[in-house]
């Protein structure tokens, strides 16, 4: 308690100790910025996605012609271009994290409170899932399955969620030892009903966390896949597809690649920022000055 | 001995990896014959038959367990007179040149940089390689990539921005430093955590104790278990090796592996696709039960569990 | 009278924490005659152990230390760790309390004695092994070629700190200092230890400083006691004056907080409440 009475919880301490990071303050503003600009950007634009400019083929930045961040080699606008595919990036991870912690959480909740051989064999899946590149995996669903926007929301999200049930297990294994659960337990709470209104709430502190330091991984591997053209397809774009169209023309028209890797790099760097500084801000037990 | 144990216990996983791959393959929507629009379906059969599509699975399957373990994963379905065994002895040499350099370029200056930030904590060199560290895990290679090759290819006209002629080693110096970049940064920052917390600790205190001077306290005492994190970290670190290698040598244009694949995704060549795949898988086990031999080498306790 | 071995005068120690500074030593004076046996006593905390660390040079990065520590007539305060490391590890070394972290693990046992003889003196590292092994078998290591070659791991607590003690007499050092040498280890261990420490002094009449919170370990070593506690010394004589008539109320409640045989079972023991000390 503080001289004021106010209950301090460890949410209110983190959050606490959040706004007082400086660096966090900053990445949280930028992403801000990125959200307002791909939600609200293309609006302001007079160019369409799809739109080409018959008389301004492959121009540089410029703001007379009214394509601000130039346009590409079939003369479609680059700031729009650029927006619809930070929408992109953006979508897939916020789809993709909640999959991987649709799959992670159900299934480390459910390892970690049965216990015994059913704990065994679920983790022993995921060490042995653990064992392999990502990349691999997704780039051979993409083989079977097609490529495109769905197959990224399920595939990535579908081997993301390893470590996610890791920790949740963890979590779980610590929890299910204390006495509010054997409490439940001998009242005859169904197992469904402990999970879900016991387990669940006592471990999403830590998996928020991850969850936030994901996303960053998460749009770094659409954008990594959509560079290599197994991601999202025409007529949709996403930052690394862009990047990719970029890479070939640089030699001519550099702001081509250097446009959407800025976007890129901002968004990947302030949510890198901002996810250690969440991390830092929920880590109760190291450091305590006040 | 350990080793063979460890190499026992990988087999079921690669077992596994080879199933899985033969049954994906087949039970999949959309064979690599269904773009061939002009086909009939006589010639369909005929191309059915000749990769053994036509036999049941369970024959099919055994065959393609038998051909792997001979090293034959069967023919490429894109590239019909090439069988992939061939594709990839062709691209092995080109990847394998990347990596490997990759590897040591990564390792003789992230493990010095590292070094050098722990033994002078909190001072300039400290932050500096800790900045430098941080943006290069920042940027993701696809970025990294075309940037250089814009600036040392195109800007400053120094390097060649793609190619490969055999591996003349002007067209390996980009790939090999957009490569290896991330790496710099990893290794550099786990030794530098890795020494930073054997500095604390107290069998260093007897040996300042001891008057044994500062180099050899460092050398003898404080190197080994300060590698730890980062042997520890090679595992990973040639998982990641092989996937950069696909951005690498796409943007440089470079016959390798990694290109082979991409392709093959993009083709839907799934011989070629589940040939890689167990190929990649193959080296991770094996560079992974390396990695434990030498944490052996590095903690004496740990060989005798 | 020959000069002291050690002279340690007005000796304060500080740390620079977070918080602010840390004053761990205070104003400490004491020294340690040729082949003496000093023990300095007191609680956790009272700051002894940091009291010879910094004598050698050996506090951690944030720790400042001032007076003066004299070996040999030589300071040893402020010089820099080449210069230390001549007279450390040869003429004065340490024995640590915990035997199992004292001792680098991945490193064999003779890789560890041998080194102290290579860096100290001009011998061969044939010389150094014998030498080593001399010594293994005057602590009593049984079967001291095998442990050469062994880790510390491999090796039981008592052994351990017995394999400490070897090192620390390989140059033949004219001081000893050991930092609660008995603590880790077990009752039967410990009067292994303190025997070996009482045959140093008579056999090769090395000094001793002998840090202690133990008064048994006392009794049976100590030629004078320095008494401690906040960072001060509170009381110093020789041990018999001490252990009779001691002067100082801290001392008196450490002398009667020991617990004795004879005394009922249900009797509780003694305690000492200290008035706060001022911390700065």
């Amino acid at each position: 308690m503080t001289e004021s009475g106010a209950v301090r919880g460890p949410w209110s301490d983190a959050m606490r100790r959040l706004r007082g990071n400086r660096v966090a303050i900053r990445s949280a503003c930028v992403i801000l910025v990125l959200l307002l600009l791909a939600l609200v950007g293309p609006f302001l634009s007079a160019y369409a996605l799809d739109d080409v400019d018959w008389d301004h083929f492959t121009i540089p930045p410029s703001l007379s012609s009214g394509h601000w961040l130039g346009t590409d080699s079939i003369g479609r606008d680059l700031f729009v271009r650029s927006l619809f595919g930070l929408r992109i990036s953006l979508l897939v991870a916020v789809v993709a994290t909640l999959v991987s912690l649709a799959i992670g959480v159900t299934w480390g909740a459910v390892a970690g409170y049965a216990g015994g051989r059913l704990d065994a064999a679920m983790m022993r899946t995921v060490d042995v899932l653990y064992s392999l590149p990502y990349i691999f995996f997704v780039i051979v669903l993409t083989v079977l399955f097609g490529s495109g926007l769905y197959l990224m929301f399920i595939a990535i999200g579908a081997v993301g969620w390893l470590t996610m049930a890791r920790i949740v297990r963890g979590q779980t294994l610590a929890l299910r030892d204390k006495e509010f659960i054997e409490a439940a337990i001998v009242a005859g709470v169904p197992t469904a009903r402990i999970l879900v209104r016991h387990v669940v709430p006592n471990v999403i502190g830590p998996v928020i966390v991850y969850a936030t330091l994901t996303i960053p991984q998460v749009i770094l591997f659409e954008s990594f896949l959509s560079f290599l053209g197994l991601g999202v397809q025409e007529p949709l774009t996403s930052l690394g597809k862009l990047i990719a169209e970029g890479a070939l023309e640089m030699e001519t028209s550099a702001w081509m690649l250097i446009v959407p890797a800025t976007f890129l790099v901002m968004l990947l760097a302030s949510l890198s920022l901002l996810g250690d500084a969440l991390r830092d801000a929920f880590d109760t037990s190291q450091r305590r000055p006040a | 001995m350990l080793t063979l144990r460890r190499l026992l216990g990988a087999l079921p996983t690669l077992f596994i990896i080879v199933t899985v791959a033969f049954f994906l393959m087949r039970l999949a929507p959309g064979g690599p014959f269904d773009e061939e629009q002009s086909s009939s379906a006589d010639v369909k059969r005929n191309l059915e038959a000749a990769y053994g599509l036509d036999r049941p699975l369970y024959q099919q399957y055994l065959a393609y367990v038998g051909g792997v373990l001979r090293g034959d994963f069967g023919p490429s379905f894109r590239y019909r007179n090439q069988s992939v065994a061939e594709l990839i002895g062709q691209g092995l040499p080109v990847s394998a040149t990347l990596g490997v350099f990759a590897m040591l370029l990564a390792i003789s200056i992230g493990v010095p940089m590292g070094l050098l930030a722990a033994l002078h904590h909190r001072q300039f060199v400290d932050h500096a390689v800790t900045g430098l560290s941080l943006t290069a895990i920042v940027l993701p290679g696809f970025v990294i990539a075309p940037l250089l090759a814009l600036v040392f290819g195109v800007y400053l006209q120094w390097l060649p921005v793609a190619g490969w002629e055999a591996g003349a080693p002007k067209y390996l110096v980009l790939p090999v430093v957009t490569l290896s970049l991330p790496f710099i940064a990893y290794i550099a920052r786990l030794m530098r955590g890795g020494l930073l917390e054997v500095l604390s600790a107290p069998y260093l205190r007897t040996a300042r104790a001891k008057g044994i001077p500062g180099r050899a306290i460092l050398w003898r005492h404080a190197l080994k278990p300060a590698l730890l994190p980062v042997v520890s970290f090679l595992g990973p670190a040639t998982a990641g090796v092989m996937t950069g290698s696909l951005v690498v040598e796409q943007v440089y244009g470079l016959p390798g592996i990694g290109r082979y694949f991409v392709q093959g995704a993009i083709n839907r060549d799934y011989t070629l696709v589940m040939g890689v795949v167990i190929l990649y898988a193959t080296l991770i086990v094996v560079l992974n039960i390396l990695v434990d031999l030498a944490y052996g080498w590095l903690d004496p306790r740990i060989r005798h569990d | 009278m020959t000069a002291p071995l050690l002279q340690i005068r007005n000796l304060d120690v500080r740390f620079n924490a977070a918080a602010g500074a840390v004053h761990v030593v205070r104003n400490v004076s004491l020294q340690v005659n040729r082949g003496e046996c000093l023990a300095i006593v007191g609680e956790s905390g009272s700051g002894k152990s940091q009291t010879v660390l910094a004598a050698l040079g050996l506090l951690a990065r944030n720790g400042v230390a001032t007076g003066s520590v004299r070996f040999c007539g030589e300071e040893l305060l402020g010089r820099s760790e080449s210069e230390l490391n001549r007279v450390r590890g040869s003429r004065v070394t340490m024995v640590f309390q915990d035997p199992m972290s004292a001792l680098t693990p991945h490193m064999r046992i003779g890789a560890q004695l041998i080194e102290v003889l290579v860096t100290h003196e001009r011998t061969t590292r044939r010389a150094a092994r014998e030498r080593a092994l001399e010594l293994l078998r005057w602590v009593q290591v049984p079967e001291a070629e095998q442990r050469l070659t062994q880790y510390p791991y491999e090796l039981s607590g008592g052994l351990r700190q017995r394999v400490c003690i070897a090192m620390a007499l390989l140059t033949r050092p004219d001081l000893l200092i050991a930092d609660e040498p008995t603590t880790a280890l077990d009752v039967t261990i410990q009067a292994q230890v303190i025997e070996l420490l009482r045959r140093l002094r008579v056999e090769h009449g090395t000094a001793v400083l002998l840090i202690t919170h133990d008064l048994g370990v006392v009794a049976a070593l100590a030629d004078e006691v320095a008494v401690m506690y906040g960072g001060s010394i509170v009381e110093q004589g020789s041990a018999e004056r001490i252990f009779k008539h001691a002067e100082h109320a801290y001392t008196q409640a450490l002398l009667r907080s020991v617990p004795r045989i004879d005394a009922p079972a249900d009797q509780p023991l003694a305690q000492f409440t200290a008035a706060a000390q001022n911390h700065e």
